[in-house]
């Protein structure tokens, strides 16, 4: 392999924005994720939990609420009080509508996906109609005192909870006014100046309402005569999450200080037929506010000021222990945000509103206007690959302008592609951790990545859960595939032999003791290094040296907002 | 011979002619009687005077005050009075008066001009809309822009709309990180771990490099001037 001197860069000061929702779309097992600069990022949970689509956004559109309706469509609502649909195919913003409420706090989607319910500043809620090209509004319901931050359907459509300030109000859908006023102590068991906010509320179909409020209290209420029936106190700081189960057996909240409780529909004695609502498992994933939950069937997917994303799997619902069921934590972006120039030694780092141009070696920075778009890889010479959301990779000759071939299309979304300088094979990389090599003159996949689809990855190399950002290649070494994710980077030398399950993969020491022997039975094709981490991007300047983004957690945590505080003993 | 404060009373005469009369007497008694008897019969003497002058001028009519006298003077105070009230009358009309010419003028600045105004309300009979009335005024504008390739918004509608949203981001921001919510730094809640260790750490952030930048400066700029000055003498 040989020695290579390394450009170690850290200082892109790439600060993620704070998760701000999540909403999670039971039919296609995608999660959409909007932060607080305004992007909406959706992931597909099936795909080994790879972000398909990104769009970018502004802090004049930050989100305060995201909800999915019916027919795969997303809307959300924010606090310039416009509510905007998404177009998921063209990848842009359908249209935003104004409510005429001012700013809009929460937005929640009817059972039955046809009908749109909008809590706005001035203490209206607006229900609106969900047409097939747009949306229209239909009436208003009685006008409340304080702003509506939270709302809740009932699952057969005919109740709605509203949290408050102080207060929840139940309203019946049919006519529009209000059922039942709630009023929510300010603190449990006590007196408090501070106003009780109440985050969230969740409607069961059994007439059960539950809302979390800024005391940190969990409380049940009963719909049907507007009464509390249980009330926990769970933390010390607001609760400022909730989202319940289809099934309704479980639901689970966020607090400020980075918990997030599990609660379970328990039975009082293993024989009775008598349910409880029980406190069941602690997570402490976060240091920071977490603002939304999500339960998908398997799992609980939390996200809050500390930018990461979190998915706990639930031991009980899974059905296959295996490594699809550890926690993932989803940190660094999925796209490569940074470009080199290799000749000109210059990196380029994207930002949300600007770009940065650097030279390695000395410190000259520019600005300019950015564009996003979609993963497409130009080749040095005459082919560019270009690959959408879904439908294979299409290969065009540059020099004729046409379609030269298309790269058979896989279930997974691609995650990174390269040309390689001399052979012109296109080297991809998918989401499941699968590598690709395909030859473009050839138009078929070359014999070494049929022989390596035949032999099958190394399971250590299948269970990495960051995908592979970035490709590149050795350009007096044509058999070396240089490419790397946040945690390792690897060679791969396409003329050693391949690992099976059974050998060593990792290799933590350069083997400089051991005999020729023993070193030829163990090397392999594939040289990994895990001294770069988080490895933001990597590549070859020349053929000697090495350039690293890394990008220290700490770094970012250190520009993060404040945390509640923490009382430990002895401090 | 006796020297008395001269007294201002009505009948100053007999005063005098009570101290002459007990001036024949030995002065010593006299004089006693200044001393002693005097301030308290002048105190008790003033009533006693007052009688004896009451008694003394009883016979002075008291000064004739007739009818039409009288009279004279009730419609004098009646008359002014009326002025007055006629005065302050006039006046608060006035003032009433050029209120609202200041309030009519007002309104006319804050109204468009006519002639956008007459456009408006031909325009709102062809279209044929009007049920709410905030919804019309905004679709009012966006239809008179049909002809042209521009759009009039109200620059009041903007302010307010920022207003709010900017009421409401205030209000986020102090429920979350507003005075009573138990917050800390990055740094302290960082460092917690690090006092817990068996062997323990300073904190994450140890060094605060951003304290007394005044200071700095002022003493670089010292330094500069004491340089140049010791260069000076040098030479």
């Amino acid at each position: 392999m040989g020695e290579f001197k390394v450009h170690r860069v850290r200082f892109f000061n790439y600060v993620p924005s704070a998760i701000r929702c999540v909403a999670y779309n039971n039919q296609s097992n995608r999660l959409a994720v909007s932060r607080t600069d305004g992007t909406v990022e959706i992931y597909n949970l099936s795909a080994n939990y790879f972000q398909e689509k990104f769009f970018p956004g502004h802090e004049s559109r930050a989100t305060e609420a995201l909800c999915w309706a019916e027919g795969q469509r997303l809307f959300s609502a924010g606090l310039n009080g416009e509510i905007i649909e998404y177009d998921l195919q063209a990848l842009n913003i359908k249209y935003a509508m104004d409510a005429f409420g001012g700013p809009i706090w929460s937005m929640a989607a009817s059972p039955s996906g046809s009908q749109l319910l909008v809590g706005c500043e001035d203490g209206s809620v607006k229900l609106f109609q969900i047409t097939p090209d747009k949306i229209q509004f239909e009436r208003n319901f009685d006008r409340q005192k304080s702003r509506i931050l939270s709302l809740s359907w009932r699952p057969s459509g005919t109740h709605i909870a509203a949290g408050s300030i102080d207060y929840i109000s139940v309203f019946d859908v049919k006519s529009g006014s209000t059922v039942h006023k709630m009023i929510v102590d300010r603190q449990y068991m006590g007196v408090s100046k501070r106003k009780c906010i109440v985050w969230g509320v969740a409607f069961l179909s059994d007439g059960t309402v539950i809302s979390v409020d800024s005391a940190g209290k969990v409380q049940f209420w009963d719909s049907a005569t507007g009464t509390l029936v249980k009330s926990h106190l769970i933390a010390n700081a607001d609760v400022q999450s909730i989202a319940v189960a289809n099934q309704e057996d479980s639901f689970v909240v966020g607090t400020a200080e980075g918990t997030v409780f599990h609660f379970q529909l328990v039975p009082v004695t293993s024989n009775s037929g008598e349910k409880q609502w029980v406190r069941t498992k602690p997570f402490q994933h976060h240091t920071h506010d977490v603002r939304t939950v999500a339960h998908s069937p398997t799992s609980l997917i939390s996200g809050g000021t500390d930018t990461h994303l979190v998915i706990r799997p639930l031991m009980e619902k899974v059905e296959v222990k295996n490594y699809d069921a550890a926690l993932r934590k989803i940190t660094f972006p999925h796209r490569r945000l940074i470009s080199c120039s290799r000749k000109r030694q210059l990196l380029l780092f994207q930002f949300a509103h600007h770009l940065e141009l650097w030279r390695l070696g000395s410190t000259v920075a520019t600005g300019t206007v950015e564009a996003m778009c979609l993963l497409a890889v130009s080749a040095d010479g005459n082919w560019l690959a270009a690959s959408g959301t879904s439908a294979g990779v299409h290969v065009y000759n540059v020099k004729q302008l046409k379609l030269h071939c298309t790269v058979p299309a896989y279930n997974f979304p691609v995650t990174a592609m390269a040309v390689a300088p001399n052979t012109n094979n296109l080297v991809i990389a998918y989401s499941d951790q699968q590598v690709f090599e395909y030859s473009i003159p050839d138009k078929h996949y070359t014999d070494w990545s049929r022989t390596v689809q035949k032999h099958g990855f190394h399971h250590l190399w299948l269970q990495r859960d960051t995908p592979i950002t970035h490709i590149s290649f050795h350009p007096k070494r044509p058999m070396h595939i240089l490419l790397h994710d946040a945690y390792m980077f690897c060679i791969i030398d396409k003329s050693l032999p391949l690992p099976n399950d059974k050998t060593l993969f990792y290799n933590p020491f350069p083997p400089t003791n051991e005999s020729d022997v023993v070193q030829r039975r163990t090397a392999h094709a594939f040289k990994i290094s895990k001294i770069y981490k988080p490895l933001l991007f990597m590549d070859l300047l020349d053929e000697r040296t090495l350039v690293a983004v890394e990008r220290p957690l700490d770094d970012i945590i250190a520009q993060l907002p404040p945390p509640i505080k923490k009382k430990k003993f002895g401090t | 011979m006796v020297q008395l404060r001269p007294r201002a009373s009505r009948a100053p005469v007999s005063a005098e002619a009570m101290v002459d009369e007990g001036q024949p007497a030995s002065e010593e008694e006299a004089e006693h009687g200044l001393l002693l008897g005097q301030p308290s019969s002048g105190a008790a003497a003033e009533p006693l005077e007052e009688d004896e002058e009451g008694d003394e001028e009883s016979d002075e009519a008291p000064e004739e005050l007739t009818f039409a006298s009288a009279q004279a003077e009730a419609r004098e105070e009646e008359r002014r009075v009326r002025e007055t009230v006629r005065r302050d009358k006039t006046l608060l009309k006035e003032k009433r008066k050029r209120r609202e010419e200041l309030f009519i003028e007002q309104k006319k600045r804050k109204l468009l001009p006519d002639t956008i105004l007459e456009k408006l309300t031909t325009k709102n009979e062809d279209c044929g809309k009007g049920n709410d009335s905030k919804k019309v005024k905004v679709q009012k504008v966006q239809s008179v822009s049909q002809n042209k390739s521009y759009l009039a918004v109200r620059l009041k509608d903007q302010d307010l709309r920022d207003a709010r949203q900017q009421a409401a981001q205030a209000f986020i921001h102090n429920s979350l990180y507003g005075p009573g919510t138990n917050r800390t730094t990055v740094n302290k809640f960082l460092s917690l771990a690090n006092k817990r260790l068996p062997v323990k750490r300073a904190a994450v952030q140890f060094l605060n490099n951003a304290w007394g930048i005044q200071k700095k400066q002022n003493a670089k700029r010292f330094k500069r001037r004491w340089m140049v000055r010791k260069m000076k003498t040098k030479k």
